[in-house]
């Protein structure tokens, strides 16, 4: 069954799993969107907790994860591999320890496996794939990908550096 | 009488740098060209959105025309036996000098006297010497960075306008490992700035050469065509020229569709054709006529044939210590060995490089496609990519008859045109020079206590060249040393396609060097200075 909240109810859920999560408060207000968690077959920070475990990062942008979700919404099973995944992967109640974990590959079957891999795509390069619909671009910047590399390299594209930088060891 | 002096065909850089020098001349000139105008920031926007990050990705179609894809070059070629030969290619303002990597290393003395030498290929019909002033002026014109105080082979009257671009760290410490086995790694010159140069900046490293440079510090065509713009050249972009008509030998107009398919016809006092290896001779054997049925400028039969390439091949490796690929110009560095020897009596040279393209997007999907790389991939791939490099070798091929263009009458173009058909493949020679530079990749990167991990192999670098080339004689070639057509008087051709024989250099600054030495031939002709 999908969680319902109130505003309030899910803003106070989620300013604590973002303190437990170690995400900074700005990334708060756009996280907090009824609209976009109206169809999601659970909270905002279960759903999170997984995108945290399965990349092993903390470092999720706020508006990448919304355009993700969105993007699963308009899914036709996008809602139902989701609750599915998350049954196996991010069980309630969420225990951190699990975090650092890997994920039982066995317990997965092939559809779940598929979504997880979809996932992860998504997250790391920052694009839906959809080979019928036509890609989504979810966002370029934050695609952990790029964020992997980010403390020794400017995102590709973009010119955040002076000339030369290159030749020196990353700090 | 027609009161254009020069129309040029073809707004790449061969054709911009020539319309450019002959309306400073006082000249009237005409630039056409097939594909549209770019815009850099659209171009950004584009390759971010693009699934396949490759050279084509960030830059728009044209409906009215096409070009050959990477993802789907039989579109283009039509089908071929495996591998298939595909050079790629954009049209539009700039040509495909917006996606280049910049790389601009000169021939060598001996590129130009291969068979005199080595006995194996062609000479052209001009020697180093005699270009090497034009080379200089072309360095100057695209902004060309270099260390002028290293002797890479190709001697030099003038400094680089540029110090050299530093390599990378990674490349340091590359060059260092190499260093006690008698190898060299250096700096390539190229058309990227390291300071302020034109009213570009230094280049900021971000890594997208290819396909789109975010500043322009790496020198592309597009600036040479606004600069024609703003010197008075006329340039009508979106008109593709199907047909030259001539009278006589001489050719008096080009017939250029729009791209609502309708004609029209240009005249001018001589006509320069800058459509590079694939579209010119493309538009010559389509201008075919009762008096020329087998194409116009082809009386020796050699339109469309000799195509030459380099044979890519590329090598991702793991590293044994971090060397942080991605940081800085998509290429800086490649060896000074594998050039030029004695080898080449027995086997093709090549040139020797280490790419700095990490290509994330492609080493992070194919990780996921492994289950087991699943856990925290974040950090799997901040330490694979970390620890790998990639190195290349672009392979010189010889000309050779049945390496040829001809156009597909079953398959045509949005405009009706008919598409062109490519027989390829590369000689014995080649192959034995791809075996040796196979074997001193996998000897460098065991010297560097690597491990291969991606091979890729290709026929084509995307340097195709010699379809039209130049000669003294009539019968065996298609244009004189000044890339004057012997069949037609006022036809000029320039671009790769004039090239007698390839090298290991990437063409673009040698067509550069070309197009400003024909530039000052039409001026010499034209107005008598």
């Amino acid at each position: 069954m999908p969680h319902k909240h109130t505003p309030d109810k899910l803003r106070r859920q989620l300013i604590r799993a973002m303190a437990a999560a170690g995400l900074s408060i700005p990334c708060y207000p756009a996280l907090y969107s009824v609209k976009a968690m109206a169809a999601m077959p659970a909270s905002k920070t279960r759903i999170l907790w997984l995108f945290q475990r399965l990349t092993g990062s903390r470092r999720l942008n706020h508006h990448f994860i919304k355009r993700l979700l969105v993007a699963l919404e308009h899914e036709p099973s996008g809602t139902d591999h989701l609750r599915r995944v998350l049954n196996k992967l991010a069980p309630e109640p969420l225990d951190d320890g699990m975090m650092q974990l890997p994920i039982d590959i066995d317990a997965l079957d092939d559809g779940e496996r598929w979504f997880v891999q979809h996932l992860l795509v998504s997250l790391m390069t920052g694009i839906y794939f959809h080979e019928q619909r036509g890609n989504l671009t979810l966002s370029y910047r934050y695609a952990l990908m790029h964020d992997a590399l980010q403390d020794i390299r400017p995102v590709p594209g973009t010119c955040q550096q002076s000339f030369g930088f290159w030749q020196y060891p990353p700090v | 009488m027609s009161d254009t002096d020069v129309l040029v065909i073809g707004a790449g850089v061969a054709g911009s740098l020539l319309a450019c020098e002959l309306q400073q001349a006082g000249l009237r000139v005409h630039l056409l060209e097939a594909g549209g105008a770019y815009d850099r920031q659209r171009a950004l926007r584009g390759y971010r959105r693009a699934w396949d990050r490759n050279f084509q990705a960030a830059w728009p179609d044209w409906p009215w025309t096409i070009v050959p894809h990477l993802e789907e070059p039989e579109h283009y070629y039509g089908s071929q036996p495996l591998p298939g030969y595909h050079p790629a290619f954009i049209k539009g303002e700039g040509g495909t000098t917006r996606v280049w990597t910049g790389m601009t290393p000169r021939f060598l003395p001996a590129d130009f006297r291969l068979h005199s030498h080595y006995g194996v290929g062609r000479d052209w019909p001009l020697d180093y010497q005699q270009l090497e002033p034009w080379y200089v002026q072309a360095e100057h014109r695209l902004g060309v960075a270099g260390n002028s105080s290293q002797d890479q082979g190709s001697p030099r009257s003038a400094p680089y306008p540029m110090p050299e671009i530093p390599l990378t760290w990674g490349e340091s410490w590359m060059a260092g490992k190499l260093k006690k086995h008698g190898m060299r790694l250096v700096s390539s010159p190229a058309a990227r700035n390291s300071r302020q140069w034109q009213q570009r900046p230094p280049c900021c490293g971000s890594n997208t050469c290819t396909p789109v440079c975010p500043s322009g510090a790496r020198y592309d065509a597009g600036v040479d065509v606004q600069r024609a713009k703003s010197l008075g050249v006329r340039v009508s972009s979106q008109h593709v020229v199907w047909k030259l008509e001539h009278q006589g030998k001489y050719i008096v107009a080009a017939h250029a569709k729009n791209p609502d398919g309708e004609s029209r016809r240009f005249t001018a006092k001589r006509i320069v054709v800058a459509c590079n290896s694939i579209e010119t001779p493309r538009l010559l054997l389509m201008s075919a006529t009762e008096t020329y049925p087998q194409g116009l400028a082809n009386s020796s039969g050699q339109v469309g044939r000799n195509l030459m390439d380099h044979v890519f091949l590329f090598y991702r490796f793991s590293t044994p210590e971090p060397v942080w690929p991605g940081r800085g110009p998509q290429a800086v560095g490649h060896f000074l060995h594998g050039r030029h020897g004695a080898f080449r009596r027995r086997h093709a040279a090549a040139k020797l490089f280490v790419s700095n393209d990490a290509d994330v997007m492609s080493q992070t999907t194919h990780m996921l496609n492994d289950p087991a790389n699943w856990h925290r991939p974040v950090e799997r791939l901040r330490q694979s990519i970390s620890h790998s490099a990639a190195l290349g070798a672009e392979v010189e091929t010889l000309p050779a008859s049945g390496n040829r263009l001809r156009l597909d009458a079953r398959r045509r173009d949005p405009l009706g045109l008919p598409l062109p058909r490519i027989d390829y493949a590369i000689s014995e020679y080649s192959e034995r020079g791809e075996k040796h530079w196979h074997e001193e990749l996998l000897r460098i990167i065991a010297l560097l206590g690597g491990t291969p991990l991606k091979v890729k192999r290709s026929l084509s670098a995307h340097h195709p060249c010699g379809t039209t080339r130049m000669g003294d004689s009539p019968r065996d070639s298609v244009v004189n040393a000044d890339g004057q057509c012997h069949d037609h008087p006022n036809l000029y051709i320039v671009g790769g396609s004039v090239f007698p024989a390839i090298g290991t250099a990437n063409p673009t600054l040698t067509i550069a060097a070309l197009s400003l030495r024909l530039a000052a031939h039409l001026k010499a002709v034209l107005t008598g200075k």
